[in-house]
């Protein structure tokens, strides 16, 4: 398969020395500035009571091949700012662009993967993967034909006739993976996709996950709770106060996009990350 | 690196990091074939002696001392007149197959419960569906239908006595209310509960309305309609029997009421017997057409 691994992150991959990890309250730095963000919230309010606000006058965007990452304590938000780029919930006030385009109802231009497993357990691994396709009443043959490759990206070629309840945990991330991502979405939203598996096991499929959206150049916003998982995946990190508090601190990662997580974790710079995010979150 | 390595219980040594990556669907699969067969060698012994021709001959054991039990008994503990005995039911049952009665009785129930189960299910699905779906007419009409379930229906008897006459429409009506109280409950409590995460997972993917009654709503709730469907089959039978036993003068449950009218407990058993078969019958065919079509959900999980 021809991959586009070689055009991204390239040069970016010496680390950048300490002191270099940006504390920016705007939007991140570099070429990519120009392009239209894939996805962009411009002063969204949302609430399902107005004296309960669950964010106010939020702004985010997400930039073409990028991998956003929200993180904050229960209840600051980042779920509800999730379902609203899937279009599941719509703001009260304040626009969501996707593609520079306002938002109608439910966002099909995205692939959505939360830490439930919503794999359909009467459709073999294959079927289910293919579901996307089948909806859109695409060809048997050329069904049949991405279904294959990208079982084959996420190494499920073995269990492609299998049921989910046959599946371990790693599988079934790993088929959940494969059906989000094989209509090509412009971006993934995954909410806290690996939250119910084991710290081994999360930190492999973290590394597929990376590896596979590298691939494939795709941008993600990521929710998660866990600020090693931020330090470690996030090209970007947003931490999120509770009390519709927004943005408390926005990061960008001194790690390239093309990185070894097994590394990156040794470095001093992910040691200063993790704690810029650990006081961060102190305050949220 | 050691973290990796701890996972690598299959034997095999690899240590480049990349490769380990690629590997990671294959030795989870080994981890878990190696699972899978520890366990089985751990459950040897029960599993294997335990079936086959071992376990059916336990069970004809078990039928053959019941039945020895039963002669010995009658007449030396219990008096015939309640119990009689396993040679005249045999014999009755003989009777009856000679003289044709047999099949004639079988006949009138199995036709009647066969329709009665027919017209139940299917009002029942049908109705279970729209109630789970139209979530609104489902909470303005749902004390009433309560209401109805909760009535005993034994007392719906003489009003559909009055309405459907004393012959096989009688019968078919009444065990047919029974069926659709107990399918309507189970459908729409299966179209209730599917699971809204993987609702909207397929709305995400492209799916519009009837996408997602097809192939979410209807798969997902396919389970508690086969266990509705499952297990109104015997109360189907109940309800043609207790509408032959009232009414009417054909069918099994005609059989019992008469043996029991001329005092002939060699009759009442062995209609009973008769019902048993059927019974025993059903089952096994409802187990293995179900099993058919919930083949997903009866694979055993590995994890």
């Amino acid at each position: 398969m021809v991959t586009p691994l070689d055009r991204i992150g390239e040069k970016q991959a010496t680390y950048v020395a300490e002191g270099m990890v940006l504390d920016t309250m705007t939007s991140s730095s570099g070429p990519l500035m120009q392009t239209t963000p894939v996805v962009e919230l411009r002063s969204v309010d949302f609430h399902y009571r107005p004296d309960e606000p669950i964010l106010s006058d939020f702004n985010v965007a997400v930039e073409e091949g990028e991998l956003l990452v929200l993180l904050g304590p229960s209840g600051c938000g980042k779920s509800t700012t999730m379902n609203l780029v899937a279009g599941l919930l719509a703001p009260t006030n304040g626009t969501v662009l996707f593609g520079g385009q306002p938002l109608q109802g439910v966002n099909r231009g995205v692939g959505y993967m939360t830490q439930g497993d919503t794999l359909l357990p009467w459709r073999t691994v294959a079927a289910n993967v293919g579901l996307p396709l089948s909806l859109r009443n695409m060809g048997r043959a050329e069904s049949s034909e991405l279904v294959d490759r990208f079982l084959d990206l996420l190494d499920l070629k073995a269990a492609a006739n299998k049921y989910p309840s046959e599946l371990s945990g790693g599988m079934k991330r790993r088929a959940l993976l494969a059906r989000s991502l094989i209509y090509e979405p412009s971006m993934l939203l995954l909410d806290e996709p690996f939250a119910a598996l084991d710290a081994q096991l999360r930190e492999r499929m973290q590394q597929e996950l990376l590896d596979t959206i590298r691939r494939l150049d795709r941008s993600a916003l990521f929710i998660t709770h866990d600020l090693v998982e931020a330090s470690l995946i996030g090209d970007r990190i947003i931490v999120m106060g509770r009390h519709a508090a927004g943005v408390l601190l926005e990061v960008t990662s001194p790690f390239g996009k093309e990185r070894d997580l097994e590394e990156v974790r040794i470095t001093p710079e992910f040691v200063q990350l993790e704690r810029q995010l650990r006081d961060a979150l102190r305050e949220a | 690196m050691a973290s990796t390595d701890i996972s690598n219980t299959v034997g095999e040594q690899t240590d480049e990091k990349s490769s380990d990556r690629t590997t990671a669907a294959e030795r989870e699969a080994a981890m878990q074939t190696a699972g899978a067969s520890r366990q089985s060698t751990s459950g040897v012994d029960s599993s294997t002696w335990f079936s086959g021709w071992r376990l059916m001959l336990l069970r004809v054991a078990v039928l053959v001392v019941t039945l020895v039990a039963w002669d010995v008994a009658s007449g030396w503990l219990i008096r015939p007149v309640l119990v009689s005995s396993p040679p005249e039911v045999a014999e009755t049952l003989w009777r009856w197959i000679e003289e044709g009665t047999l099949w004639e009785h079988l006949w009138a129930t199995t036709q009647a419960v066969i329709a009665g189960f027919l017209l139940g299910a299917t009002t029942g699905v049908v109705a279970g569906y729209l109630f789970g779906t139209f979530v609104r007419v489902g909470k303005v009409l749902s004390p009433f239908v309560t209401a109805l379930y909760t009535l005993p229906r034994l007392a719906l008897a003489p009003l559909f006595i009055l309405w459907f006459g004393l012959g096989l429409q009688f019968k078919v009506m009444f065990s047919a209310v029974i069926v659709f109280f107990l399918v309507f409950f189970t459908t729409r409590q299966g179209v209730e509960e599917v699971p809204r995460d993987l609702v909207s997972s397929v709305r995400i993917m492209g799916g519009n309305r009837r996408d997602i009654a097809v192939r979410v709503v209807l798969p997902s709730a396919l389970i508690w309609v086969a266990t509705g469907l499952k297990i109104s089959v015997p109360y189907a039978l109940v309800g043609v029997v207790v509408g032959e036993m009232l009414v009417g003068n054909t069918g099994l449950g005609f059989l019992l009421a008469q043996s029991a009218n001329r005092f002939n407990p060699a009759g009442l058993f062995a209609a009973i017997v008769v019902l048993l078969c059927i019974a025993i019958i059903v089952d096994s065919a409802l187990n293995r057409l179900t099993s058919r079509f919930l083949r997903w959900k009866t694979t055993s999980s590995v994890t």
